[in-house]
């Protein structure tokens, strides 16, 4: 697959139907290490030189597509939610960067001297250029454990924040002066005293009379353990305790089901943990390693003064 | 306040990504979420997260359900006509949280309350009729025919 990102991109040639060749393959490290080895004032202009058409593509199948508004994210999570395994060149002015795909999570990431999450980010910050398969194999240890859609949440959160910041006006807070600077502006003033070596323990500030006094440490409600069971994937009780472990258990089972299929639709994957909460319950549901689930209520009770 | 601002103020604790709002049988209403996460997935999940109230018992009305997963949370708040969904951290501040979402949630009661009023009875809304106690009731007269005589009560 090889897909042009954002305005600015360039149309691509169908390099990749060329030089799939095993030949191209071999000489593709040599490569790769030339490149990467430029130094930051000679890059711009070596890797003018370099042309695309030399990285080996993968084969030719499946479509190419021209997409001029669409983002590095977007067609990330196409590729994602495909499964994809393989590995993708990214090129955007002048800079490129490999994004290695494992049945559509991403392991690995290479951006010149940066590699795992650090790459990934930079990657992926960039707003257009070109992205597309290549014939590289895919790293056998992963660098990044995060999951993609944590990744591009993160960074588009990041983005945001950015970018409100910079609409923000420039702070006019105080600067942060050194002690000596801290005179007396009036002459019959003494200047301040200089730290003593020993540290002393001060005292509590005096409570002020205006203030009421201070409350007394209160328990406000008390939650008590009044259902607990251990569900099957199958939904079969494996273990209950406490009042109505049937009932409660469908309403487990029912709530995991469908936390499980929101989970889905959100690519968010299978929950860890549930809490549903109520006026006068409080349900919680763990997913077990073994698959099973386990579940417990408690009464809150109501505050009492 | 618009309601992509009532959304936004979510925002204001630490670390939330975006928030999303569903009827109550989960049509997607609001957003206010970064890009990756589309509106497909948000419908696909909606009526979903309008039946996990289901779960609940009949006779404890649900205040909010909280989903867990590898890195991040989802913090579902129940109002009148659906939900408020909020994607958080792992770390964020509940307790803050919990009360940006309540604030978020009565204001989203409020605006749906106006704008089906003047729909659900457009004949009350345009004769408002006063509720103080002492003012005095505009009951309805009924006629009765006793001995050929027409009494209205």
């Amino acid at each position: 697959m090889s897909e042009s990102i954002g305005s600015g991109a360039t149309a691509l040639q169908p390099e990749g139907l060329e030089t799939a060749a095993p030949e191209a393959q071999a000489s593709q490290n040599d490569e790769r290490e030339a490149v990467e080895s430029m130094s930051a004032e000679d890059s711009e202009a070596a890797l003018e030189e370099v042309d695309v058409e030399e990285i080996p593509m993968a084969a030719p199948s499946g479509f190419m597509a021209f997409l001029q508004h669409a983002s590095l994210h977007n067609v990330l999570q196409i590729e994602s939610l495909s499964r994809t395994n393989g590995v993708f060149l990214v090129i955007s002015n002048y800079r490129r960067g490999y994004l290695h795909l494992s049945n559509g999570e991403l392991i690995h990431a290479e951006c010149g001297s940066l590699t795992g999450e650090a790459a990934a980010s930079e990657i992926l910050s960039w707003g257009d250029g070109e992205f597309k398969s290549c014939a590289h194999p895919l790293a056998s240890v992963p660098t990044i454990h995060v999951p993609l859609q944590a990744l591009l949440l993160r960074l588009a959160k990041a983005s945001d924040e950015a970018a409100q910041s910079e609409r923000r006006p420039p702070s006019t807070g105080a600067v942060a002066r050194p002690i000596e600077e801290d005179k007396p502006t009036e002459p019959h003033l003494p200047a301040p005293v200089a730290a003593e070596p020993t540290p002393r323990p001060t005292p509590p500030p005096p409570r002020s009379s205006r203030l009421p006094p201070p409350l007394p440490p209160r328990i406000d409600r008390d939650a008590t353990s009044v259902a607990e069971v251990v569900l099957s994937a199958a939904g079969e009780i494996i273990q209950g305790r406490g009042a109505a472990p049937e009932e409660f258990s469908s309403r487990v089972a029912y709530a995991a089901r469908l936390a499980d299929l929101i989970g889905r639709a959100i690519r968010s994957g299978t929950p860890r943990a549930l809490e549903l909460r109520g006026k006068s319950t409080h349900t919680f549901v763990k997913w077990q390693a073994d698959g099973n689930i386990a579940a417990s209520m408690e009464l809150v009770q109501a505050a009492k003064r | 306040m618009k309601s992509a601002e009532a959304l936004s103020s979510l925002k204001d604790i630490d670390g939330v990504y975006g928030s999303f709002v569903v009827d109550e049988s989960g049509g997607l209403t609001l957003r206010d979420l970064p890009a990756v996460i589309d509106n497909a997935a948000l419908r696909e999940a909606g009526p979903r997260i309008a039946r996990l109230w289901a779960a609940f018992p009949e006779d404890d009305p649900p205040e909010y359900v909280l989903l867990e997963f590898a890195s991040h949370q989802v913090f579902i708040r129940k109002f009148d006509a659906g939900s408020l969904c909020v994607f958080v951290p792992p770390n964020v501040n509940r307790l803050a949280l919990k009360m940006a979402a309540n604030f978020v949630a009565r204001w989203l009661e409020t605006e749906s309350a106006a704008a089906d009023k003047p729909a659900a009875d457009p004949v009350a809304a345009a004769e408002p009729v006063s509720e103080s106690p002492g003012a005095p009731s505009v009951a309805k007269k009924t006629t009765y025919i006793y001995r050929g005589q027409r009494y209205e009560v």
